[in-house]
């Protein structure tokens, strides 16, 4: 996994039935990084922080699945899935990082005060709107939990349009789960189905031990009225849209998030090229249907 | 809970599901409906595998004991689920320990008598084995994905 594909496990141009719309980028230049400070840092995980920064005055506001390119001077720039709602903060914005190379590893040693280099948004974003009247399935695996994190956010605040409602999250331990206390504060709303699951369990872990789409069968849903948002490792995903596929949910009400090596981000360099697709413009959130023949295909 | 919703629930339980309705009938006289509480054990590692379980309500824990380290729980099952292969498998001996993680009701059916059904009846032998064999297919995917260690 390359740096530049690392933490994007969604972003987007926007997917609302069969538009597709770039949003505006930051700046008059695309590929120019306007610079806002760093507001808060938390830390996730032992490899992972959370860190919100200003909305810089010339940011368009963002939607969730939708993602921006961070830069830290003399290091380099990486796509990374905002990670927050503009539903609870118009002035800041979420991205959580995990440190895996040089430019990931930079971002996270910032601290609050610290400047950092933005453009975006870009990319689809997760049709949260067309949700309603619907059941809802979101499943996340590993970091994939962050770009799905705005869109439960917002599906949560739209909770009574919706029919079920539920978030199925697998990590690979449990000292790897993102956003602990929120997951312990979304426990508690009533008509939420929120099931997690680790690949390892430990000693003090008391809860499911298994792959996400085992918690599939535990969840209440009508799969012809379900929409499902997926995102995660490419192999989770493809098994998750199986086991969705096979309940009968329909392809074109399934969304996944996909990552490739993200570089200029406004569907030039052709590095996130996917078939005839390119992943920073067209997606990264795709209706399954739209997405479906090349999913498979090695080497792509 | 009546009798015959209990029973209605082995019936509809998603291990049975699309059996002939004589098959059906067969192995529900056999089963026996229990509760446990959690922290039950339903299974001993190295015990003779003397039942198989379906899970009505509730969830077990799958477990293995490792010196220095523990108890490791390795998987969970819940509601909709089998419990046990090795009833079938010679030398019918348990090989992980299984726990109940909540109050649960499961179906339970005497291994011996299983087996002899199965023997006597081949049509039904062929549906269990071939139902037994779609729950592991699905559990060595799961498990070959947890292998992948996917979230590093």
């Amino acid at each position: 996994m390359t740096e530049a594909s690392v933490n994007l496990n969604n972003g987007g141009s926007m997917h609302e039935g069969t538009e597709t719309v770039l949003e505006p980028t930051t700046t008059a230049h695309p590929l120019t990084p306007v610079f806002t400070r760093v507001v808060r840092v938390r830390r996730e995980t032992k490899d992972t922080w959370t860190i919100w920064i200003e909305r810089p005055d010339v940011y368009p506001g963002h939607r969730p699945g939708q993602f921006n390119m961070l830069y830290v001077p003399g290091v380099g720039e990486v796509p990374i899935s905002i990670a927050s709602s503009q539903r609870e903060s118009a002035a800041r914005i979420a991205h959580t990082i995990r440190r895996v190379g040089p430019v990931t590893s930079a971002l996270v040693a910032l601290r609050k005060g610290d400047y950092v280099g933005i453009r975006g948004p870009y990319g689809s974003h997760w049709p949260v709107g067309s949700a309603a009247g619907h059941d809802v399935v979101v499943i996340a695996g590993g970091l994939g939990l962050a770009p799905l994190r705005p869109a439960v956010v917002e599906l949560l605040k739209l909770r009574r349009k919706l029919g079920a409602l539920a978030l199925l999250y697998g990590a690979r331990t449990p000292e790897d789960l993102l956003y602990q206390r929120e997951l312990a504060k979304w426990r508690q709303v009533l008509d939420f189905q929120l099931l997690v699951t680790v690949d390892r369990g430990t000693r003090d872990w008391h809860g499911h031990v298994g792959v996400v789409t085992t918690l599939i069968p535990g969840i209440s849903f009508d799969p012809s009225r379900t929409i499902a948002f997926i995102c995660g490792p490419e192999i989770m995903m493809r098994f998750a849209v199986r086991e969705l596929l096979s309940r009968g949910v329909p392809p074109n009400q399934v969304y996944v998030s996909l990552e490739r090596n993200l570089q200029c981000a406004v569907g030039f360099c052709g590095h996130c090229q996917l078939g005839p697709k390119f992943i920073c413009a067209d997606g990264p959130v795709f209706p399954y249907d739209v997405i479906e023949p090349y999913f498979l295909v090695k080497q792509l | 809970m009546s009798a015959s919703e209990t029973i209605k629930d082995v019936r509809e339980h998603p291990f049975l599901r699309e059996f002939p309705e004589d098959v059906v009938d067969r192995l529900v006289q056999l089963a026996t409906i229990r509760e446990y509480e959690a922290g039950a054990r339903l299974c001993r590692e190295g015990d003779l595998a003397d039942r198989f379980f379906l899970i009505l309500d509730g969830g077990v824990a799958v477990e293995l004991h490792a010196p220095h380290a523990g108890k490791r729980r390795i998987q969970t099952l819940g509601a909709g689920d089998a419990v046990g292969w090795s009833w079938i498998v010679p030398p019918y001996r348990w090989q992980f320990d299984v726990i109940t993680t909540q109050r649960s009701r499961v179906a339970e059916f005497d291994a011996g008598q299983l087996r002899e059904l199965c023997d006597r009846e081949h049509t039904v032998g062929y549906l269990v084995c071939r139902r037994l064999l779609e729950v592991l297919a699905r559990r060595l995917a799961g498990t070959r994905l947890q292998l992948l260690d996917l979230y590093a």
